[in-house]
């Protein structure tokens, strides 16, 4: 029987062979912490707005209001990715900051770093966590909107039909391109990306809330200051060219706007959503375009997090 | 505290590192997604001041058609207290944050040519010449112009071309059906038209003085393209003209109701 000793992580090593050194960097610890951030979260009833949602997502379905087929079809659409846009950045913003600070309340950051769990893993378990629940949330919200959808659709569909089948004047070519028109408003794959631009958009406010929260002295102040930075990253755009228009290119412009566009993230480009939900068609090079971008902005706050957080004392 | 200045330092640094590296790749994908027509230009602070800052920042915020469905709503209340110049503002918003719904714009439209104008016509709270002649008027023409302005928007847009048409050409609105005709027309030209639009353009154009030569040879011409397009409108007005321009008896379209 051989000797065996164990390394400080508690892992058996055979004797003779030097111990076991934790690999630097694990996959597996960080889907096990951002698992463990997951049923963190589902523990705090974040699920619970999905019953919202689905309220929200069947009376404006029953609505009935001065709307033609395509129109009721389009008001559906628009409030269901309203509610999952909000429900997205919201969550995203409230989720992150609260997890530093509870993990610290808990005691569970301390036995977390006192394994050799590097920190970068741990921020990113965190950001995965937050990120594997807007996932399942948006994919269930999709789910539900796209059922209520298609019996929507199919009742527009239907109804679009008699309406014109008893006026013998239309053709069928009439017919079948007015029931094109009311199906192109209906259930369609396009609308999967405007559901991946939503959580894009979560992923780069996860992270900025995910670096903010690193230097944070509550979760409170996060919160404050991460609606702040998603407002600016909004409308900061809009601003520098109003504000260019009335100061001048000078140097005064310069000083106080350029800053501004550089340090705040643009959000504005994730507002492709209502486009697409319009029925606008999306080429695949813009969405991995803007996946591209929305990876650099999680890769780049995250390392930035990781530098303000790597020595901070607890 | 200095260590705490020195990584603050660092961090604003590296924001603006990476700022430098992304605003050109950004503006470039901005201007790529608006011109295929992905992303709505910002819109103007003037629209801060018709909405409430708000509603203003949920619109910043890409929930513009929603800020849309909830002006709509409003709107609707106000349709239903008559209050038809809370119904204007409303629909001005709504048309403004989402131009390229053609239906919002009929429906503004016709708000005001038809449900507004019918309103103060009927109104006997007012002296009859002002209702009559002022009021209803003035809102025909409001209709009328948010349809030339849904025109602007989208210019491809038959359905709009259409309900111009059709504001110009009711004689208990503007009764000026040569540019119902041309609304007709224009409607006749873009995508998706339905065929009545053919018909409604010979039946206006058989009504503007001087065209009447034109409107025959045009009906006439569909009257013979197909038996899709014997209806009785189309009929009685050819039969009309046929009177009226004085076409010999053998050229005449068959009577169907011919005189016992």
């Amino acid at each position: 029987m051989s000797e065996t000793s164990t390394t400080h992580s508690g892992q058996p090593s055979a004797g003779g062979r030097g111990p076991l050194r934790a690999p630097s960097f694990s996959l597996g610890r960080i889907w096990t912490l951002a698992t463990s951030t997951f049923t963190q979260l589902v523990r705090m009833k974040t699920f619970y707005f999905l019953i919202v949602f689905a309220l929200v997502v069947v009376a404006v379905g029953n609505l009935d209001l001065l709307y033609t087929a395509e129109q009721k079809l389009r008001v559906i659409k628009n409030t269901a990715f309203g509610a999952m846009s909000v429900f997205s950045w919201l969550f995203a913003i409230a989720a992150t900051a609260m997890l530093l600070p509870r993990d610290l309340e808990d005691r569970t950051l301390y036995t977390i770093l006192s394994k050799p769990v590097p920190r970068l893993e741990y921020l990113l378990g965190k950001l995965g966590g937050v990120m594997l629940t807007i996932a399942i949330a948006l994919l269930a919200m999709q789910a539900l909107f796209t059922g209520v959808l298609w019996v929507q659709e199919k009742i527009a569909l239907a109804d679009a039909y008699a309406d014109m089948k008893a006026h013998s004047n239309f053709t069928e070519a009439e017919i079948q391109t007015r029931l094109r028109m009311v199906a192109e408003q209906g259930v369609s794959w396009g609308l999967l990306s405007a559901l991946w631009a939503i959580f894009l958009k979560a992923l780069v406010v996860t992270s900025f809330t995910l670096l903010i929260s690193t230097f944070a002295s509550s979760s409170l102040f996060t919160i404050i200051v991460g609606v702040i930075v998603f407002i600016i990253g909004h409308f900061h755009k809009m601003a520098v060219s109003y504000w260019s228009s009335a100061l001048g290119e000078g140097a005064l412009a310069k000083v106080f706007l350029k800053p501004v566009e550089l340090i705040f993230p643009d959000l504005r480009l994730f507002n492709i959503v209502e486009n697409i939900v319009g029925g606008q068609p999306v080429a695949l090079t813009a969405l991995a375009e803007m996946t591209g971008l929305s990876v650099l902005y999680a890769a780049v706050y995250t390392m930035i997090g990781l530098y303000l957080f790597i020595d901070k004392e607890f | 505290m200095k260590r705490r200045i020195r990584k603050t330092a660092g961090a604003l640094a590296m924001l603006i590192v990476f700022g430098l590296v992304r605003t050109g790749w950004e503006a470039g994908l901005d201007r790529r997604l608006t011109e295929t027509g992905l992303l709505t230009p910002p819109p103007t602070l003037k629209l801060a001041d018709q909405i409430g800052y708000q509603a203003f920042f949920a619109v910043l915020g890409g929930l513009r058609p929603l800020v849309a469905f909830y002006t709509t709503l409003h709107a609707y209340d106000a349709w239903e207290y008559r209050e038809w110049d809370t119904v204007e503002r409303d629909y001005n918003i709504v048309n403004q944050l989402t131009p390229e719904d053609e239906d919002a714009w009929i429906i503004a439209a016709w708000h005001l040519h038809t449900n507004a104008a019918a309103s103060f016509y009927i109104n006997d709270a007012l002296p009859q010449t002002m209702r009559e002649t002022v009021l209803a008027r003035d809102w025909v023409l409001k209709g009328a112009a948010k349809l030339e302005e849904g025109i602007r928007a989208l210019p491809d847009s038959w359905k709009l071309h259409n309900e111009l048409a059709r504001v110009y050409g009711d004689k208990d609105k503007l009764a000026d059906p040569c540019r119902a005709a041309e609304q007709y027309r224009l409607a006749m030209g873009c995508e998706g038209a339905l065929e009545f639009v053919r018909r409604f353009y010979g039946y206006q154009l058989a009504r503007c003085p001087g065209k009447e030569q034109e409107a025959y040879d045009y009906l006439k011409g569909l009257y013979d393209e197909a038996e899709r397009h014997h209806s009785p409108s189309l009929i009685i007005t050819v039969k009309d003209l046929e009177t009226k321009l004085g076409i010999p008896p053998g050229q005449r379209i068959p009577d169907p109701y011919p005189p016992r």
